[in-house]
């Protein structure tokens, strides 16, 4: 035979890789629990970082915060389905696409000195400490500081200086 | 007795009658070598005869310099055969070039045949990470052969087409085990890229090419130190690939629309670009292939 002969040519097919920004949003929120000191009031045997209703980015939190702590904490990723599931988390992270009102979050972290982030025009002004915003094309963060301060947490110079649109 | 011996039989005789009236020459004497089973030192002969003046403008000397080094390829492995093979391919084409009268132009296309299929399997057999160049230059060699096998260009295209394409196939698998692998990457693109330049809507290779790009810029974010909260420089070169993979991806897609890993790919890249119609768009196509009513 004179013609062909070379292997299929349609197999094997190159697969396609994750949402890559989830990647970034995990590893934003990990950081962020070097960033803060937390109030003592707030250490129980875990540090938890919880997420509203987002398997895909719960698991990138997982897969990074594996064999990582904070301080002597081990680092434990929920996935909450409503807010009511909500509790001693040290950081609520509230996804662009969920509807939930971000004062009814703030209310029942404020016992624990929760954290809020937020993905949303305005998450700020509604109380969030950390706001996920796009600029330039890139995943930024603007941080409220006096935010913060109502959540008695304490932020570090360093995560100032990486924020945008700090007050 | 296979149809080469044969010839080979009939040609040494005739050889032999002819030569009888003058003596035995060197040819002659490598064919009866040859015979009698001494392959390398009928080889040694012809090689001798090919360099010397008085035998190498016939058509003799460069047929069975042909032969012989044909008959000694198929002793050994694909890795060592080529160069014998190539000798023998280069000799045959000496020899047709010198049988201006076209007296033998059966045995002559017989061996070119042979070598030609021989070219085309060795080409395939070391299309494998260690071996690649070899392939290649062995491909290139095919390519000429057919040159004297009438095939027309839309063949030779597709030919070309289906051999790049598997190199580049090869080569995915080599980097899906390991995307750090440089080299396997840029075969990737070298070999898509050249079938594009052949048929720029060639369905594969714009999807492979898409989603390689589209790969390396998501490894970039993915390769990116954990620990690290500055993301700034990781997601501008992200961004880069994302940009270069976009028309690969839009292309596949007008091709085929109904992959759900390009309409994945371009809604993850629309999302980077922040532009959320267009990521919208097409994660809706994705969930309606997806979930088809």
């Amino acid at each position: 035979m004179l013609f062909g002969a070379f292997v299929p040519v349609e197999k094997p097919m190159l697969g396609i890789r994750p949402d890559p920004q989830q990647r970034v949003k995990a590893v934003f929120l990990y950081n962020f629990s070097k960033y803060f000191e937390w109030p003592k009031a707030n250490k129980n045997n875990m540090f938890i970082i919880g997420v509203l209703d987002n398997p895909r980015l719960c698991a990138e939190l997982t897969t990074i915060t594996q064999n990582r702590k904070v301080g002597v904490l081990n680092i434990v990723i929920k996935n909450f389905k409503t807010i009511q599931e909500i509790n001693k988390c040290n950081i609520v992270f509230i996804p662009e696409e969920s509807n939930i009102n971000v004062s009814n979050v703030l209310a029942i972290v404020k016992p624990f000195n929760g954290l809020v982030v937020t993905e949303r025009q305005n998450g700020v002004s509604q109380g969030a400490v950390v706001n996920f915003v796009i600029k330039e094309n890139k995943l930024k963060f603007e941080l409220s500081k006096s935010n913060a301060k109502k959540a008695s947490l304490k932020v570090s110079q360093s995560l100032t200086s990486l924020a945008i649109n700090v007050d | 007795m296979n149809i080469y011996k044969y010839i080979l039989l009939i040609i040494g005789s005739l050889l032999s009658i002819i030569t009888l009236a003058q003596g035995q020459n060197d040819v002659e004497r490598a064919v009866q070598i040859f015979q009698g089973g001494n392959i390398e030192n009928a080889i040694s002969i012809i090689d001798s005869c090919a360099n010397n003046t008085k035998y190498n403008k016939t058509w003799e000397v460069w047929y069975y310099k042909g032969f012989f080094y044909k008959e000694l390829a198929k002793k050994q492995t694909v890795e060592t055969a080529i160069d014998n093979r190539i000798i023998a391919y280069e000799s045959i084409i000496k020899a047709i070039s010198l049988d201006i009268k076209r007296e033998n132009i059966e045995q002559d296309s017989l061996n070119l045949r042979y070598l030609t299929n021989k070219f085309n399997n060795d080409a395939a057999a070391l299309i494998n990470e260690s071996n690649y160049k070899k392939s290649e230059y062995i491909f290139n060699y095919y390519l000429k052969a057919l040159k004297y096998q009438n095939v027309d260009d839309q063949k030779t295209k597709q030919l070309n087409i289906d051999f790049k394409s598997a190199m580049g196939s090869m080569f995915i698998e080599v980097y899906e085990k390991n995307s750090k692998n440089v080299q396997a990457y840029d075969q990737i693109i070298k070999n898509y890229s050249a079938v594009l330049q052949i048929d720029s809507n060639n369905a594969n290779a714009n999807y492979q090419l898409g989603v390689t790009y589209y790969n390396k810029g998501v490894n970039i974010i993915y390769l990116h130190d954990v620990d690290d909260l500055n993301y700034e420089q990781d997601q501008d070169l992200a961004l880069k690939e994302f940009k270069i993979a976009l028309p690969f991806l839009l292309k596949s897609n007008e091709i085929n629309n109904k992959r759900t890993e390009t309409l994945e790919g371009l809604s993850n890249i629309y999302k980077a670009l922040n532009n959320k119609e267009r990521e919208n768009y097409y994660t809706e196509e994705l969930q309606k292939l997806k979930n088809p009513k």
